[in-house]
Order: structure tokens, then sequence, then C-alpha cells
């Protein structure tokens, strides 16, 4: 498991660095985000080579004879068995922890404050202690993105903006949620689990989840304030 | 063909070719931006490969709509009075049999005035030029009247002209007929 900052850093860099080293969460490569990151490319590689063929051989005759048939690769038998593997790789790979700190600067703080050990904030203590549902490694992804395809889209879309302000430099530190945490990010994952339910404080007198929580009259930042550690 | 107006319309000139060119450059950008992303691993370009994908569909669905209209061997076109065929300069690929109606070529001078080549009527044929390979137009072929015509490959046409002693016989007399009116309104072009 590769949980040591050190070896989080060593895969944030480039391809290269992520070919040689795989998937960060994974014990070696060969993970399916990683073959999908090589077909990926492979399969851009070959739309770009193929268009530029065409334009170079068949330049002024492009609906004629064999450029059809390159067409047909290019345009459609290609880009529809890239359409999947893309889709799902860049998905996959955006919910890891290291894509979100891609944006150094603006993240380092959380990130700093998520893997080092013995830190207590709400992050730390989900990260450390692999609480991911689905995957380890993608906890900001998990506690910031909503339900269902819908959540996921909205926290892309998100994510392509915030993205483009770190790259223009429009934007200011520390970096601040947009609104407050919605109580259903936490509620998704813990309304059902037991360490959730064995707190009395949780439940209402017939021993279910109380209703003033699923309601958002009691907010869980009320008693569990500290999502991140970061001074600023 | 020519029984339904609008795809008699659609079926000409080299438009197919600027779509699959629109279609090359929907799909091209989401490649380029897919290779510079997984390259660089540079967030907006991996976040904006997904949301660039409906290029992609694009790119699809404009090359279906553009295969329907690939080049064939042959193809029917039709032309109101007054319309152009084929301009003086344009890439010459195809050749034309005139299927009814009449089309006068024209060529402009080196002075910038137009003088009219020949008339050409049923059953004679246009853009033999097609023939020498990047070899452009060197008149501009405008229609008289409405006009019926057969745009045919001029990769086919070879085989045709080899095959029908009706067609290659009319080569020479074509010929002759343009090189005439050549010599007397644009002697300069003579030598092309």
């Amino acid at each position: 498991m590769r949980s040591h900052p050190d070896q989080y850093n060593a895969v944030s860099g480039s391809l290269l660095d992520f070919l040689r080293v795989g998937h960060p969460y994974q014990d070696k490569w060969g993970s399916w985000v990683d073959w999908g990151i090589l077909l990926t490319l492979i399969l851009c590689l070959t739309i770009v080579l193929l268009i530029v063929l065409t334009r170079v051989l068949y330049r002024g005759r492009l609906s004629e004879g064999r450029a059809r048939l390159i067409h047909l690769l290019s345009l459609a038998v290609i880009p529809l068995v890239m359409l999947p593997f893309a889709n799902f790789t860049v998905l996959e790979y955006t919910k890891q922890v290291n894509f979100c700190g891609s944006c150094h600067l603006a993240m380092r703080p959380y990130l700093d404050d998520m893997l080092t050990p013995g830190h207590q904030s709400l992050a730390a203590l989900h990260y450390q202690d692999r609480f991911a549902p689905t995957q380890q490694g993608t906890e900001c992804y998990e506690c910031h993105a909503d339900y269902g395809v819908h959540g996921t889209f909205v926290v892309k879309l998100q994510g392509l903006h915030d993205s483009y302000s770190y790259m223009t430099g429009n934007y200011k530190l520390p970096i601040r949620l947009r609104k407050p945490l919605s109580d259903d990010m936490c509620l998704k994952c813990h309304v059902q689990a037991k360490p959730f339910l064995s707190q009395a404080l949780h439940l209402d007198k017939t021993g279910q989840v109380s209703p003033l929580i699923l309601d958002g009259t009691i907010r869980c930042e009320m008693c569990h304030p500290s999502g991140h550690m970061v001074n600023g | 063909m020519a029984r339904i107006p609008i795809l008699s319309r659609i079926r000409r000139g080299d438009w197919v070719d600027n779509v699959i060119t629109v279609a090359q450059l929907a799909v091209g950008v989401v490649a380029i931006v897919g290779i510079a992303g997984w390259l660089t691993l540079n967030p907006f370009l991996l976040l904006s490969f997904i949301f660039l994908q409906p290029l992609i569909a694009l790119g699809i669905a404009l090359f279906i709509f553009a295969a329907f209209f690939f080049e064939r061997a042959f193809m029917f076109e039709a032309f109101d009075p007054g319309e152009i065929i084929y301009r003086q300069g344009s890439p010459s690929r195809s050749i034309w049999l005139i299927r009814s109606g009449s089309v006068e070529l024209v060529v402009r001078r080196s002075d910038g005035k137009e003088a009219s080549v020949a008339v050409l009527g049923q059953g004679e044929y246009l853009g033999f030029t097609a023939l020498a390979p990047h070899l452009t137009h060197q008149f501009t072929a405008r229609t008289q009247t409405a006009t019926e015509v057969i745009r045919i490959r001029a990769s086919d046409f070879v085989s045709i002209f080899a095959e029908i002693p009706e067609v290659r016989s009319q080569i020479p007399v074509l010929r002759k007929k343009i090189l005439d009116a050549v010599t007397k309104f644009a002697p300069e072009l003579r030598d092309l």
C-alpha cells in the first residue's frame, strides 16, 4: 500500500512517472486506470495521425477512395471505441486524491493535513483510516461529490472551473468552499454504519436515526467541526 | 435522384469535403486535448477532455451524414439557369455528362474580361482537366438553362472511356471545339 506522502508525490508529476509507478494506491502497475490511460493515449494518437494522414495524402479529395476508409476509422470506429474507455479512465483518475492535489499551491495545505500522521481532522481520519467507501485514495471525491451521476457531473464541472482559475492564477489563498458541505455528504455513508448507530446522540428514543439529524436541524459540523486543519 | 429536388441540390459541389474537415476538427481537438492532458496530467486539460466529448459525437454524426453523400462513381446533379457547375481555377476532380439543358464554358482572360469558349448540350462532357493530375479547371462552366448532369469520378471515367467507344469518339470532337474557341477568344491560354 502506498500511503506515504513521498510516494504520493512520485505519481503527481508526469505521465512517465505514472506509467512507471502506476496507480498510486495499487501495489503494482496494471490497474484498470493504468491500462485505460495507456489505451486512451494510443487511440488519441491514432486518431490524430490518421487525420493528418488524410489531410496530407488526400488533400482536396477527402471523399474519395481510400480516404473514406481512413475516415471510417478516425471519425467513427476509433472514437466510438475510445469514448467508454476515455470517460471511464478520466472519471476514475480525477477521483484520486493525487488529482485533487494537482493544484499544488492551493491544495497543498489540505493534502499536508490529510497525509500527516496524527492529525485529527475529519479529512485526515478519513484518509488515513481508509474510509472511502468505494475505492481507497478517493477520499476528497467521496466527501465532496454529491450522490449519483448528477453529483459526479457537478463536481467535475466545478473542478474544471477551479483548475482553470488555478491555471490562470485567478484565485485567493487560502481557498474556501463555495458553500458549506451538505450533511447529505456525510450521511450518505454514515447513516447506516454501525459506529454511527452505536452513538446514542445520533438516535431517537425508538433507536432510529434521529429525525433532527435527517432533516438538518442538527448539523454534523456542530459536533464534528474540523473538516481540515489548515492555518489561515 | 433528380426526382427529389432537395437531394438534387444537396448532391453537388465539394461541400462533403468541408463537412469531413469539420468532423476531423471536432474529433481532432478532443484527441489532441486528450494527448496533452495525459502527457502533462494537467487537471484543466483532463477535465476539458471529459466535457469536450460531445464534440466526438458531433464528429461521428457529421461523418455519417457526409458518408451518405460521398462521391460515387456516378452522381446526378441538377442546376437552375445561370448556376455555376465549376469555376475556373478550382480543383478538377470530376467529369460531367450533360443529361439535359445547356452549359456555357467561359474563360476569364488576363485583362479580366470573360469570353465564351463553347456551349455544350445534351450528351456532351465537361471537365476533362480532371484526367490530368493536379490540374485546375481552365474554364468556368455556367448553365444557360435548367440543366441535369451526371457527375463521374475521374478515375472511373478512364474505365468508361476505355470500354465505351461512343464516349471515346466524343473526346477529339470536344477537344477541337474548345481549342478553336480558345484560339479565337483567349489565345494566351492556348498552351495550357
